[in-house]
Parts: structure tokens; sequence; C-alpha cells
């Protein structure tokens, strides 16, 4: 990589503040009415027009990768559960999809069905908190209570499946807990809640596509073109609504069997982002009835016949909502964890708008940030336990410049 | 008159400190989830450590966060009541209480009572909308019993 | 002026205490009327009518008072008091009974208390530097972070700054919609503009009356800082803006206030377009003109709950088109005024 291709100077810092013509500097706290999770944004503004930021990511770490380090491979995975509340199914499903690529786990077809209706389950809950909270830092409480209003049939349908609105603790290593299989009048349920959902959402979708105020606070803002979004390594719909038509759906097996689309725009503003997560429930909404009618009355969901073993490093890799979620370890002879790596997406997503937010004026600048639907609890610098045992932290600035 | 006015109009403000947010997004649901609206029993939410008379934390508070939520804390004007929401805030949960071979997280200053006086727990992870909104009622008994 | 017989003076001692306390009362229940039909809207029970208003003031009158963290404490624990004390000017000086007295019972005089009103908010921005944003414990600074010499703000002192320009833009909409029913009567004292009206002659049911009535609302919503005009206080990045440090009994003094300027401008409403005086020797008068004054801030809920905050891309061009359109309908209102 050439020094051309690296020049992040732009957004260096370098030089005195006097120099540019900055009027002052507005830090927005990481307890504020705009965020869901702690983290510092310092804002330059000039006439309320922001023209430099800079995010700071790290109040939320709490060094998991540590805490998993020599522990059995079972126990860790319930575990990664807790990286995040809103994408708890994610963790657990990738960490436990990496230990059955590497000791080759047979999983039961019914079972699969059930960790796919899990995620995607997870992603319409998780892609509805994100429209309210969209709508609640642009100020409109009455869409982010009409949003909260159709989550909660998808919350208590994830807790009749798994006895847990958050957290569900579905997949285990060889297949799914034996409580979560789909009987018949379970998955009744579903189909209902899944149509019911489909309508609202499509009402909502029109409505809120419809309201002159908020389009001309959405539309062509925070402007993210298909160029800026590639340098910056942007994933999931804040990629693919610039653009970029990668879904790393299209890679898993699991995924081969169901009939989806994949929802990819072109505008890369604001409403194009907001757009394509609404769009993304309803195919969501498709993928879980399918997986329904594949799992409904099979109660063949655990295979316990397997031995732990040693393996080695294991890469996995799997779409959740906000984009693409990393997982890798090996096992030691024991059964035990060793250099696990957790690389999940909001890292490169928040990168980008901390890029692409500047231009507007400042309130839109909050809302540019939070479009890109930041999952801080996941995101922080992961540390690196070389072989020789040294501990070495990537920040920030080593991920830009594209470092392994 | 005093208690009247205090059980009547409160205020909630919600901290959050570097827990994995599942916490927050209960307490969310809670406050705005038409079915479930925390604001029919006269609790108001706010982010204003000024005009909070309840203060919920959520998440084992990290050490770069513990002072800001001490500040946040001595912010908030007498009488207030401290509500510690989930299993996080109470013990710290899996970062303080597990580990490998590294032992457990070093990362975190300990569960809410080490920074701040905690007056209510609420255990579960996370805890359901309905046991956060039983513990806003235990919150306002005991604001409403405080006669100072 | 004329000689002041006895009957006179009770009705101005009548105008100076009893309106006020009228006021005070009747302005504690609209917060929670409006939170209400927000809450309907929303499609769930709100909370109690008297919750937003009458007993968030008593709760906070009676917490501790803690240390204000500003440059001049005395006058930002006050300012919303000084608010209070316009709005009581305004309240009594739209009575009839004031309307002889000095000239005070004019538009010029209520509109220089409304912009004492605007110009608190400016003041109590620049006071305050609350906990929530520069002065929050996180080590910002640090070497290799950027423009680490930059001069930093507080989020209320940006909130000044907003409602400042909040006074240029979105105030001339309220003061133009005001002056209409002035060409249309021919005078700027209020007595003789309710005088016009007389007999059920409505301004409102004219077309340049409703004309300048919905210009008027948008003034309310502008001067309240409600949703969409709340720009100044902007929960979406400022929090609450310059009331952050208020606290206790200076807090419940600010929640007076606002009560008290949405009784106000809706009284003011009423008594332009409508003809229907604050005029407490009168029952029939002063019952009809209580439930008329729900109107506005009903109709502001409803407004509310179906807006975003807009930024000054689209407050600006919107409060241009709304003076625009009330300065003609001012001419036109001179010449059919009669």
């Amino acid at each position: 990589m050439s020094a051309e291709d690296n020049d992040y100077s732009e957004f260096m810092g370098k030089g005195k503040a006097r120099e540019r013509t900055f009027e002052t500097e507005i830090p927005i706290g990481f307890v504020h009415s705009a965020l869901l999770e702690p983290y510092r944004t310092r804002y330059f503004v000039e006439d309320e027009i922001v023209k430099d930021c800079e995010i700071e990511m790290d109040p939320a770490y709490r060094g998991i990768e540590r805490i998993l380090e020599g522990m059995p491979v079972d126990r860790a995975n319930i575990i990664t559960e807790r990286i995040c509340g809103i994408c708890s199914n994610g963790h657990l499903w990738n960490s436990v999809r990496t230990a059955e690529a590497g000791l080759n786990i047979e999983i039961p077809k019914a079972a699969q069905a059930i960790r796919v209706l899990a995620e995607e389950l997870e992603r319409i809950h998780s892609h509805l908190i994100f429209i309210a909270h969209a709508c609640e830092v642009l100020g409109h409480e009455t869409f982010a209570y009409r949003s909260f209003l159709m989550r909660e049939p998808v919350m208590q349908i994830l807790y009749m499946i798994s006895g847990n609105r958050v957290n569900y603790a579905i997949p285990v290593l060889g297949g799914v807990r034996p409580r979560t299989q789909i009987a018949q009048w379970k998955g009744k349920a579903i189909l209902e809640a899944m149509d019911k959902l489909d309508a609202n959402l499509k009402k909502f979708i029109e409505r809120f596509l419809a309201d002159i105020m908020v389009m001309s606070r959405l539309k062509g803002v925070g402007v993210c073109d298909k160029r800026t979004a590639i340098k910056y390594h942007a994933v999931g719909p804040t990629a693919r609504a610039s653009g970029i038509d990668f879904d790393w759906r299209i890679k898993m097996p699991e995924y081969k069997d169901f009939d989806w689309d994949m929802v990819v725009l072109d505008e890369g503003d604001n409403a194009a982002r907001v757009k394509t997560r609404a769009l993304e429930c309803l195919v969501s909404a498709r993928i879980a009835r399918q997986a329904v009618e594949k799992a409904m009355g099979d109660s063949d969901v655990l295979n316990r016949d397997w031995q732990l073993g040693s393996m080695a490093i294991q890469h996995s890799y799997i779409e959740v909502p906000r984009g693409e979620l990393y997982h890798s370890y090996r096992l030691d002879d024991q059964g035990r964890i060793r250099h696990y790596i957790v690389r999940t997406p909001t890292v490169t997503n928040l990168a980008t708008m901390e890029v692409v937010c500047v231009g507007d004026q400042l309130t839109d600048a909050v809302v540019t940030l939070a479009t890109c639907d930041p999952c801080l609890t996941c995101c922080n610098r992961f540390v690196v336990i070389d072989e020789r045992g040294r501990e070495r932290s990537m920040t920030l600035q080593d991920l830009r410049r594209g470092g392994s | 008159m005093k208690a009247l006015a205090r059980k009547r109009a409160i205020h909630v403000m919600l901290v959050y400190t570097g827990g994995c947010n599942g916490c927050d997004i209960e307490v969310v649901a809670a406050v705005y989830s038409p079915i479930h609206d925390l604001e029919q029993y006269n609790v108001m939410l706010t982010w204003n450590p000024r005009e909070a008379d309840i203060l919920l934390v959520t998440g084992p508070v990290t050490k770069k966060i513990a002072p800001a939520l001490k500040a946040i804390y001595d912010a908030i004007p007498e009488p207030k009541v401290v509500a510690a929401v989930g299993a996080c805030a109470i013990n710290g949960n899996v970062y303080k209480n597990l580990g490998g071979d590294l032992g457990p997280s070093t990362e975190i200053a300990g569960p809410v009572e080490n920074i701040i006086p905690v007056d209510a727990r609420v255990p579960g992870c996370p805890p359901r909308p309905e046991d956060i909104i039983a513990a806003a009622a235990a919150a306002i008994k005991i604001l409403s019993g405080r006669s100072d | 002026m004329d000689i002041l017989d006895a009957e006179t003076l009770a009705g101005i001692l009548v105008a100076s205490f009893g309106v006020p306390m009228l006021a005070i009362s009747y302005s504690v229940l609209l917060p929670g009327i409006v939170r209400k039909i927000q809450a309907r809207i929303q499609q769930r029970i709100g909370p109690g009518i008297l919750t937003p208003g009458f007993f968030a003031i008593l709760k906070f009158m009676f917490k501790h008072k803690p240390v204000i963290s500003s440059p001049m404490p005395t006058l930002y624990k006050w300012s919303p008091s000084l608010g209070i004390a316009a709005m009581y000017f305004v309240v009594i000086f739209l009575t009839p009974q004031w309307a002889g007295i000095l000239g005070l019972g004019s538009l010029v005089a209520i509109i220089g208390l409304l912009k004492i009103e605007e110009f608190v908010y400016v003041v109590m921005g620049y006071l305050s530097s609350s906990i929530l944003s520069v002065r929050l414990p996180y080590p910002d600074t640090a070497k290799g972070s950027k423009w680490s010499d930059a001069h930093r703000s507080t989020l209320e002192n940006w909130g000044s700054v907003r409602m400042w320009k909040m006074i240029v833009f979105s105030s001339l909409p309220l003061y133009v919609a005001m002056f209409i029913p002035v060409a249309f009567a021919g005078s700027i004292s209020i007595a003789d503009i309710v005088n016009s009206q007389a007999g059920g002659n409505c301004f409102i049911f004219r077309v340049p009356g409703a004309i300048g009535a919905a210009v008027y609302f948008l003034g309310y919503v502008a001067i309240l800082n409600e949703y969409p005009f709340s720009i100044g206080k902007a929960k979406a990045d400022l929090v609450e803006g310059p009331m952050l440090e208020l606290a206790s009994s200076w807090r419940a003094s600010y929640y007076l206030m606002r009560a008290l300027v949405m009784f106000a401008v809706s009284s003011i409403f009423v008594t332009l377009f409508f003809g229907v005086p604050l005029d407490p020797l009168n029952g029939y008068r002063i019952i009809v003109h209580l439930v008329l004054v729900l109107v506005l801030p009903a109709l502001g809920a409803v407004l509310s709950a179906f807006s975003p905050i807009l930024t000054f891309r689209q407050v600006v061009p919107v409060s241009v088109v709304a003076t625009v359109v009330g300065f003609f309908t001012f001419v036109i209102s001179m010449g059919v005024g009669g």
C-alpha cells in the first residue's frame, strides 16, 4: 500500500486549531439523550456546520477475550452472548459455529433452521430498535413509540421459543437447546405474528416515507458514496445503502436453501440507511416463515455424539444485523479456548460515519452517527495476544491502516 | 403534601456504565413501549441529573466511567434513590466473577455499590420490563417515605 | 386621566391580583393536557393531567438546593423568575381594567414583555456549565487527540447561541400575526381591538383573520420551543439546552414560567382574534375565555406529536414564508378593517 493510498492526514488533525476555522468544539458526552451506548464525540463546528469530528469509543471496554482465554469451550460460548444485548444470538451462533467447523460436528436440519429463525428474528427486533432510536434522535417521538409497538410481538415470540426476551441462548454445540424446538402450535403463532408484522411494517414504511418533515431532515444528509464506504471498510446495511452489494448470507451454507433478496440502495444518505434496514425487516420475515416451516414439528434438534479435542485456528464470518461479525479461536487438547478474537462491524461503520458527518449541521451530524446503528458494547479495541504471550492493543488507527 | 407531590411526579434518569446494553434496551422498552408505558405511573424519563429523582444504573462500572458516574450521582439533588438494574450492576455478572487462565477482567471498577450507595436492586440478565416497573414502584415508595 | 372612583379602583385591584392567581392555577393544568393529548396519539395512557405541571412544580420546590455551577449563579437562578414577572405584567395588561392606565393596555407593551421572556433563555444559556458536557470527567485532550487546543463550548452555551438565532428568525411570525388585528381595528390599544369585534363579529371568522391565526399558531409553537421548532433546546444534541443546571425550586420556577407563557400567549390569541377579553368582573366572558385558551395548546400538542426537530435549514425558510404571508395579510386587513 503506497503512501498516497493511505493519506489519512486530513483527519489526523495536524496543525493548530486556530489555523483552521473552528469556532468551537462541542463534546457530546457518553451520557446523553441521543446515545444508547457510551461513546464520546467531539464535534468541531463553525456556525452550526461540523468541520471535523473525533469519536472515542472505549468507555465500554470490558476485556471479554481476556476472560475467555483458557476457558472450556461450552462455557465460553455462553459468555460471548453477553458481549452485546441486542445481537446476542449472533455472537453465540458464531462462537458455536467456529468450534463446530473445526471439530466437524454435524448439525440436524431442524436445528439449522431454528438457528436461522433466531438470527432473523433478532435482525427484525434490532432493526426496529434502530428505527425507533433514529426517530427519537430526529425528535419524532410518535414514530419511536409506533416502532416499539411493532417490536413487542417479536420479543414475545422469542420469549415463547427460548424462555427469555434478551440473551435467548438458543444455539449450543451440536444443535440447539431441546427446549427451543418448534411445536405445531408455536409454529402457527410465529407465522401469524410474522403476517401481522408484515402488514404493520408496510403501513409504517409508507407513512414514514410520505412524511415531508422527516424526509427533509433525512434526504441528502450524511451522504456516503461507494468509494468512501469501500475506503473505510463499511459493512452491513451501512455499506449496502451506499451501493456495495455484499451480504455474508450469500456465502453461508445455512442460508443455501432459503429464498431471499439482498437489499441494496444507491443514495448513501441517511434516508437510504433507514430504508435499507426497514426493507431488510420484510426480507427477514420471509426467511423466518420458511425457517418455521422447515423446523415445525421436528424434535431432532441436538446431536450429542461428537468428541471434544484440539482444533487449529478456525475463522467464522456471519451476517449480524449491523454487518459482518468475525470470531476465531483455537482449542488446545483439553478443549480449552486459546487466542479468541472477536471483530464486530461497528468499529469500521462508526469510523466511516466520522468522515461522512463532516459538512452537515450539528443536529444532522448526530443523526448521521445514529444511522450507522452503532453498537458500542461489541466494538472497542481488541487485544491480540501473540504466540510469545505478549499483549498488543490495536487501536482504531491500526485498523484504518488495514492492520492485521 | 410533600409525600403526595413526590409520589405523583417522578423523574428517572438512566446511566449506562459499559454493560452489554441488554438492560438498557429493556429499560427503554419499559418507557417507550406503549404496552408497558412507564409514564402512566407518573414516572417520566429525563436525561438531566438536575431534574432526576431516581437514578437507574445498568452495567458493571468500567474504570473509565466510574468518575463520571460519581459526578453524575453528586449532581442529583436530594432526596434521591439509586436502583441497580441487572446482574452486572448488582455483582459484576460474568465480567468480574468469571475467568479462564488470565483471570477475570481487570477493567471493572466493581459493582455499583463500590462507587455510589444503592437503594434498590433488580436482578435479571436482563430483567424484564415488568420487573423494572416493579423496581420503579419500590423506589417511589422509598422516595415518598423520606421526610427530608 | 379619569378620576379614580372606588369602583374603578376595586376593578384594578381585582385585575392585578385575582387574574394572575387565576392564570397561575389554570396554567399548571396546560402542560398535563398537552402531554395527555400526545400520549393518546401515541396509543398509550400518559401521565395524569396534574402531573407534568402542578405536581412536578410542587415536587421540585421540596428538593434540596445543590450548588449551581455557573459564573454568575444568582443571575442564573433568578432568570426564570424574571420571566414569570414579565408574564405577570402581560396578563394584567390584557385585562380591560388596565386599558386606560398610562397607555399600558396596548400591544407594544405586550410585545416588549414577550421579548424579555425570550431573552431570558439567552442569558441562562450563557451562564451555565453542567456536568453533562465539557465537565464530564473524560480524558478528551490526551496525547494524539485531534485539535486539543480548540475552544470548548458547553451544551448550554451553544443553546444560548441558538436561542439568539431563534429570537431573530422565529419570533417574526408571531409579531407580524399580532399586528394583523391592529390593522383590522386601526389601533394598537387592546380595548379598541376587542370592541371592534363586539357582538360576535370575531376576526378569526374572516379570511385575513384565519390566515393570521395560522401564522400566529406557528409563532406560538416557536416561542414555546416545542417540536418542530425546538432547535434551541433540542433533545437530540443539547439534552435540555440552557436549562440544564436548574435544580429544585429554580427549576420549579422555570416550569411555572413555561406554563405561564403557554397561558399568556394563548390568552393574547383569544383576546385579539376572538375578541373575548380577560375580564375578571364578567363571569360569562371569563369562562368563554378560559375555554378558548385551550385551543392553541391542544393544536400545538397535535402538531408536536407529528413532527421531528427541524434544523435551521428548514426553520429559516418556514419562518420567512410565514412572515411574508403575515405581512401581506396585514396589508390586506388595513383595507378591510372597519
